[in-house]
């Protein structure tokens, strides 16, 4: 996990000095009522179709705690003004830290997911933005709301030069 | 259309058919419930195996005795029997009776040898009723009936005469007539003939040759499962030393004496009308809890079972 929380982290970096976004998020999953922590890029920012690396992580005091490490296609259908909206596939590797705990008959602790869903980015710096997902692996759906951050969204304002005006 | 358009159209529809497959996709609790078989009460199914009510049309007097299938013997008087009322029987009438002499049979009829949570050890019960024109008939006071119950070996001064206290679907044993409002003026021992067991009981019912078990305490048995889920599972202990029928109640079986050897015997049947079964013997000690994996079973193999009882 140590060593993917690094090279995320590198990446994550390297994203938001580059012509992308990066942002984190709160993640509720409704079935396992577990809380999570989740981090992004978003690759591809102003393109109809982004692809978006991920890392999820649910807690231990969870009743699940696991990590996930994947990458989202995202289909951005509909953008005006400050809204955008998305449908997403998402396909990731999935470590079931706590899987020995569970009665599901074939819970193992390595696993492949696949997630598909939908989201709704607002703004145009800070861009708070919310996700519902559906996990079809375990048939489970979570909600994901968190802020997408960019290069430009911790400047300021441009100051009007006198001289031009 | 315009591109734009096109895009929106496509994202949209996209969206929707999206929207759709996720509300009518089902969610699952399965990593954090137990993803366990379900069964439904075996009620039906021992119904259906257990002992009929014998029906005897009594038209007239005579030396007596009736005589049950398994060999049980009554000996009574129309005068002895009352209408709910307390007015006078008369002929035709009818006498029923029910006779579990084998812990199957026990099982069966779900009839327990239990006495205020106390273990029994039992010869055979019997249920004696009479019946006029639908009217449940009662023993007018002071009067009884002749019972004699076959047993091979029959020990004097051994058991006592039980009646059982019907509270719902439990009937608890006991030797107080006074639950009733009934004063003893029979030997409350039972007698032996040769047929077996015989006393003069005083009340219509539910009628056990018991002794009550002694011992140093009681345990409990709780049974779990990590693949079936046991609410409408029925559990019962033969204990064969003292012959002894326990059934669970609310998924426990209690009052085992202790260092008892039991053979526990679980029955369901699921949603397919399959039955399923646990069997295991095993000697109590303390109180314990006992891991469960029903299994199918045909109804000839658990007739089998219980009959090894």
């Amino acid at each position: 996990m140590k060593i993917f929380a690094f090279l995320f982290s590198v990446f994550f970096a390297s994203s938001l000095l580059a012509q992308s976004e990066v942002g984190f998020s709160g993640i509720y999953n409704f079935q396992t009522e577990s809380f999570g922590i989740g981090g992004r890029t978003i690759l591809r920012e102003k393109k109809l179709i982004q692809i978006s690396p991920q890392l999820s992580y649910f807690l231990p005091a969870n009743k699940i705690n696991e990590w996930t490490l994947g990458a989202s296609a995202q289909y951005k259908f509909f953008k005006r003004k400050k809204i955008q909206s998305y449908t997403l596939v998402h396909l990731g590797y999935n470590r079931w830290i706590n899987y020995e705990s569970s009665f599901m008959k074939d819970a193992r602790l390595n696993n492949w997911n696949a997630e598909v869903g939908v989201g709704v980015v607002f703004g145009k710096k800070i861009k708070p933005f919310v996700e519902w997902r559906y996990n079809t692996r375990h048939q489970e759906a979570s909600l994901h709301v968190g802020l997408l951050f960019n290069k430009n969204s911790f400047k300021g304002k441009k100051e009007k030069c006198a001289a031009y005006d | 259309m315009t591109n734009k358009n096109t895009r929106f159209f496509a994202g949209a529809t996209t969206l929707l058919v999206l929207v759709t497959a996720l509300l009518f996709s089902s969610c699952s609790r399965d990593r954090i419930e137990r993803d366990l078989n379900t069964y439904e009460s075996p009620n039906a199914y021992l119904d259906s195996k257990k002992q009929d009510e014998q029906v005897f049309v009594i038209d007239s007097a005579g030396e007596g005795p009736i005589i049950g299938n398994q060999g049980t013997a009554i000996w009574g008087s129309i005068d002895c029997l009352q209408l709910p009322g307390g007015g006078a029987v008369t002929y035709p009438f009818l006498v029923k009776l029910v006779e579990l002499y084998t812990p199957k049979d026990m099982i069966y009829y779900r009839m327990p040898t239990v006495a205020a949570g106390m273990p029994l050890e039992t010869a055979g019960e019997i249920r004696l009723r009479a019946e006029k024109d639908g009217q449940e008939l009662s023993l007018s006071q002071p009067c009884a009936f002749k019972v004699s119950m076959p047993n091979a070996a029959p020990a004097l001064n051994y058991m006592n005469v039980y009646y059982g206290n019907e509270n719902g679907d439990v009937v608890d044993w006991t030797t107080d007539l006074g639950v009733w409002g009934i004063t003893q003026t029979q030997n409350p021992v039972f007698d032996v003939d040769t047929i077996g067991y015989t006393a003069f009981i005083e009340k219509l019912g539910w009628i056990n040759a018991d002794r009550s078990v002694s011992t140093s305490g009681t345990f409990s048995l709780t049974f779990d499962s990590d693949e079936d889920d046991l609410s409408n599972v029925l559990f019962f202990a033969y204990l064969p030393d003292s012959k002894t029928v326990l059934q669970s109640s609310g998924g426990i079986i209690s009052g085992i004496p202790a260092g008892a050897f039991a053979k526990v015997v679980a029955i369901a049947v699921n949603a397919s009308g399959n039955l399923f079964h646990f069997n295991q013997e095993l000697t109590v000690n303390g109180n314990s809890t006992v891991m469960v994996v029903m299994t199918g079973i045909s109804d000839a193999q658990l007739t089998t079972l219980l009959d090894s009882l």
